[in-house]
């Protein structure tokens, strides 16, 4: 604590921020290992006060997928600590045991074995996120390749679909490519269909409703749908909630519908 | 009653996927909101939030309430998971060309129906009110810095300042907006 701390202050701000430089980042935990109690007291301050900066955004909701995925990471994680061991051959577990005697013996069979789990641990914390990581890219891929296709190709129609009474912040917006008889759709706020429903986009003409097939949750789905020549112009997109499986004819409720 | 974060964290800790599950339902809009505005993708933000969770679940120990509230602890982690994510992306840019102004991304739009938490939304408005005692400008520079996860000179050069000016706005900015938490947290 002295008058050279205010020096510190720039660099404890950069730090909750995490673009120190290495050079600084050392000089910064040199300070800050001294044992300075004040610029450790800012540095606290300081990432509380930016952690509360989200809380100022209107809030948005992860799709129920989300909470799924992170149960399942999470339960299937429980038995990780204790089934290895229980399974572990017994040459193993006796090899283990003449380990950590000498190890024991030696005085440091306990940090020894507590690196090694938090070696184990750690590594497994990056393959999760690495598949994780590829699965999103690959799904990425596919969605930008499909979208750009989509959004170059010649003569593909955009409907701007808009929510309608039930769910009025729902949106989505949908690329029919009528040369090639498929679509794309991009919904935001549209929550996964109640149990034992599944959502239903329709083409809709003068004469006719034609089923484009059904979807689920998720920002991003696709599909194919071929319009008879004998149907008329279309004149506009809806989306209802069907019973799982879809409808022939729609019997739910219009809940996004947009014009052509 | 709504049990306090304290508790579900120590919860967490004995390895209760129950309290979890309350802790991501209680936080998740606010979450999801703030990955979404790092990384402008759905898709990719709800992995960010999923992520966040999981580490909150693997180091819940590690949580030192002495140093902060729970959740200025998780947007701490959601920041550097999220900000992370998107300096892989920028990295990898070169073959997705993925363009963060992309309307596709852009309309996945707010939750008109936010998460219902007393505590929450009361700091929300504390929060709301903070902010509304900076500038523009330092507001502008703060949030390039945080959610945007530009350096200074990234900064001056996005906003065409000289880098001096920038690290007064934030500094300045900063100032502000801790006195301003500082007396409404308190009062």
């Amino acid at each position: 604590m002295n008058g050279r701390c205010e020096q510190f202050d720039e660099l404890l701000t950069l730090r909750v921020l995490g673009s120190l430089t290495e050079d600084e980042a050392a000089r910064l935990d040199e300070h800050l290992q001294s044992g300075c109690p004040r610029c450790a007291a800012e540095l606290a301050a300081t990432s509380e006060a930016l952690g509360l900066l989200p809380f100022a955004l209107p809030e948005v909701r992860p799709s129920e997928m989300a909470k799924a995925r992170l149960m399942a990471r999470v339960r299937g994680e429980a038995p990780r600590t204790s089934s290895p061991r229980a399974t572990a051959a017994w040459w193993q577990v006796a090899a283990a045991t003449l380990v950590a005697a000498a190890l024991g013996a030696l005085g440091g069979g306990f940090s020894v074995g507590r690196k090694s789990e938090a070696l184990v641990a750690a590594l497994h914390a990056r393959l999760d996120e690495q598949s994780a990581e590829l699965a999103t890219l690959r799904r990425q891929v596919f969605q930008a390749r499909d979208a750009v296709r989509m959004a170059s190709a010649p003569g593909v129609r955009v409907v701007e679909l808009a929510g309608q009474q039930p769910m009025p912040g729902a949106s989505a917006r949908v690329f029919w490519d009528p040369s090639s008889d498929t679509w794309q759709l991009y919904a935001a706020n549209l929550p996964p269909p109640p149990a034992g429903k599944t959502y239903q986009l329709w083409l809709i003409t003068g004469t006719q409703k034609i089923s484009a097939g059904t979807f689920g949750e998720g920002a991003a789905s696709a599909g194919q749908i071929r319009v008879p020549a004998d149907a008329g112009t279309v004149i506009a997109a809806a989306i209802t909630d069907e019973p799982e499986g879809g409808s022939p004819q729609p019997t739910g409720s219009i809940l996004l519908l947009g014009k052509l | 009653m709504d049990v306090g974060d304290g508790r579900l964290l120590t919860r967490i800790v004995a390895r209760d996927p129950e309290a979890l599950a309350t802790l991501y339902d209680r936080y998740r809009g606010v979450v999801m909101a703030f990955a979404l505005r790092v990384l402008r993708d759905r898709a990719e933000a709800e992995e960010a939030v999923v992520d966040v969770f999981h580490q909150v679940w693997r180091q819940a120990e590690a949580f030192d309430a002495g140093r902060g509230t729970v959740g200025a602890w998780i947007m701490t982690l959601c920041r550097s998971r999220a900000v992370d994510r998107l300096r892989a992306r920028q990295r990898r840019d070169v073959v997705l060309t993925h363009d963060a102004d992309d309307p596709l991304s852009r309309i996945a739009s707010t939750d008109p129906r936010p998460d219902e938490h007393a505590e929450l939304s009361l700091k929300k408005k504390k929060v709301v009110a903070a902010l509304a005692v900076l500038s523009a400008g330092q507001r502008e520079a703060i949030e390039l810095a945080y959610y945007d996860g530009l350096s200074h000179t990234e900064i001056a050069s996005r906003l065409g300042e000289p880098l001096g000016t920038v690290k007064t706005r934030i500094r300045q900015g900063m100032i502000a907006l801790r006195e301003s938490l500082g007396a409404r947290t308190e009062a």
